[in-house]
């Protein structure tokens, strides 16, 4: 990085976390910290849901996605819209007539004590885990592209933070989530005008996405269908999106409190509903645009030198190691391959511009053929990592995109970049901090504690809290350093957990005739159930959502036949 | 109409509005697979 990219990076950084701290003025209550006393209005709650959801991960694995496995990705993201509309139908409704911190003090007034703390812990220790494994996850990219050191980088990624959402609250992680998706959002624009802006001459938007579309990246519907048969195992298509998808969307927004807590803050009902509502008219399109940028990167890299492993550190293991030789010719044919490749695809933009059918043709079949060879010399690289490094270390998709910016986008745009993964870190950890620490004051410190607390002491308690599991997180990310990436371990702890959770609040809601015994019972079954499967590689993750759910329910309707109704509770 | 009708009226306004953007994407999607595969 050069002199102005590290001014932009610093002077970004530094900036948010003092308009975080001036933002921080909140009532010294409970209301006041974790609900920035239910003032919000919807556009804020919706740009906060929006930055608590989307990582630094999101925004550098998406494209890296789109690049290797093309733009099916987005469908994950159908069932989303569908899972607001029930959210808002039957969930906030609930937890505003309550007045509720936590989505989970439901859960005692529906059922007992151990249903709320059982579920309350699951949510501590998913959430807890998950969130300092994002600390660590985009740290590993940013150290192993850039060199810094890994502690350093998790301490700056997972600590700086921990000043204005200490200070100031649920306010003050909404009021930086504002300007965090404001900058994101400004540097992918920039980076994506300046990925077509650089393609050669003659080459523009439209051609780009006839080149990646012909290659196979823009396969934005896919039906998870082959030779005839429904693959359970395709992570996505269609069906796993809006089904799988809807009760990942439903229990995440519904019943983690990392979100629940973003749309409690607001002053009416309505206002809950309209943030949630918008973002399942965003967050659709939101995603489509970050994996076309991914695309585009794909058609930029047929017209110019791209590695053949976009993560150098184990790169130059091998390179280092007896299998040099291997991989420099390795290298050597895939620098031949990129100058043929080049020329048929500038014959294919000439050819579908001069409207020569067969031509076209002819140039297709030749992008296919140097693209499976080039995928072929890719593989035999990767395997040459596995084999000398580590199995965890052959995937090089959260690399693409990062690597792109830094060997291509001019100066200042990287310090820009560099801090958006920083901004959109910072964004979903700050509220997950203020969301644990929510959890383990309410639901467990001041509900299990015999002591009498005013206001004062709680608002002090509660920031402690916050501070407590702000440094729990950084530790996490340092325990795990070394550990190769983990980018899918966040989301196999959230699939986990999340479908059991669901399947407690449904119960809650809708079979009003079961009560704790048997929904406890039934939630410990269900993990078995989950955990089960997912260690005998059955189904893709995003499945064990619904069969998670579905398990709660069905065991539970079978236990409480054993056991006696519940009395005046519901 | 009473309130509680109109307030329902509104809301299910907006459910259809998101339900029918999405159904509208997911066919511009596939047009867009189609149009450029």
């Amino acid at each position: 990085m050069r002199p102005l990219d590290w001014a932009i990076l610093i002077l970004t950084l530094a900036g948010t976390t003092l308009y975080g701290l001036y933002k921080s003025r909140t009532r010294r209550t409970l209301d006041g910290y974790f609900l920035g006393d239910r003032e919000m209005p919807w556009y804020l709650v919706l740009l906060s849901i929006v930055g608590t959801q989307a990582s630094a991960i999101t925004f550098l694995s998406a494209p890296g996605q789109a690049y290797t496995d093309g733009m099916r990705f987005v469908q994950y993201y159908f069932g989303l819209p569908i899972a607001m509309v029930v959210v808002s139908i039957g969930f906030v409704p609930l937890f505003h007539r309550l007045r509720l911190y936590t989505a989970y003090e439901y859960l005692e007034q529906r059922f007992d004590v151990p249903t709320r703390t059982l579920v309350s812990l699951l949510f501590l220790l998913s959430r807890g885990l998950s969130t300092g494994i994002s600390v660590y996850a985009p740290s590993i990219i940013l150290s192993s592209l850039l060199g810094w050191n890994i502690y350093l980088t998790n301490i700056i990624m997972g600590g700086v933070l921990i000043i204005y959402t200490v200070t100031g609250g649920a306010k003050a992680v909404a009021h930086t989530q504002k300007l965090q998706m404001i900058i994101v959002f400004t540097g992918l624009f920039l980076a994506g005008w300046m990925t077509v802006h650089m393609l050669p001459e003659g080459v523009g938007f439209a051609d780009a996405l006839h080149i990646s579309g012909r290659m196979g990246k823009l396969n934005v519907i896919t039906t998870g269908f082959e030779k005839g048969a429904f693959d359970w195992k395709d992570r996505y298509n269609i069906f796993s999106g809006i089904i799988g998808g809807f009760f990942l969307a439903l229990s995440y927004f519904g019943t983690d409190q990392s979100q629940v807590g973003r749309y409690l803050t607001t002053k009416t009902l309505s206002e809950s509903r309209i943030g949630l509502l918008m973002n399942g008219v965003v967050k659709v399109p939101m995603q489509f645009l970050i994996l076309l940028l991914g695309a585009l990167v794909f058609s930029f890299y047929q017209f110019n030198s791209s590695p053949l492993f976009y993560n150098d550190v184990p790169l130059q293991k091998v390179r280092m190691s007896d299998y040099g030789d291997s991989l420099k010719g390795i290298e050597t044919a895939h620098h031949l391959l990129e100058e043929s490749k080049k020329s048929v695809v500038s014959r294919f933009v000439k050819a579908r511009k001069a409207g020569d059918p067969l031509t076209v043709d002819l140039a297709v079949g030749q992008m296919d053929s140097l693209q499976r060879v080039e995928e072929g010399m890719r593989s035999e690289v990767r395997g040459l990592i596995v084999k000398k490094v580590s199995k965890s270390e052959s995937n090089d998709t959260n690399y693409i995109f990062l690597h792109f910016v830094m060997d291509n986008l001019p100066v200042g745009l990287v310090g820009l970049l560099i801090a958006v993964i920083f901004l959109a870190s910072w964004g979903s950890i700050a509220a997950a901090l203020n969301s644990l620490a929510s959890a383990s004051v309410v639901d467990l410190h001041l509900r299990f504690s015999k002591k009498e607390r005013n206001d004062g002491q709680q608002y002090v308690l509660s920031r402690w809290y916050t501070f407590g599991w702000g440094v729990f997180c950084i530790v996490v990310a340092m325990f795990v350093t070394g550990m190769g990436s983990l980018i899918e371990a966040v989301n196999v702890l959230g699939s986990w957990f999340y479908g059991v959770i669901l399947g407690v609040f449904l119960v809650g809601f809708y079979r009003k005739r079961i009560g704790g015994r048997a929904v406890f019972w039934a939630a410990l079954a269900g993990e078995a159930i989950v955990m089960g499967l997912y260690f005998m590689d059955v189904f893709g993750w995003l499945w064990l959502n619904a069969i998670g759910a579905i398990s709660v329910i069905t065991f539970a309707e079978i236990l409480q036949l054993a056991l006696p109704r519940p009395k005046g509770r519901g | 109409m009473p309130t509680r009708d109109k307030d329902k009226k509104y809301w299910t306004r907006w459910y259809g509005w998101v339900i029918g953007l999405l159904v509208t994407e997911i066919i511009l999607f596939a047009l867009f697979t189609r149009h450029f595969s």
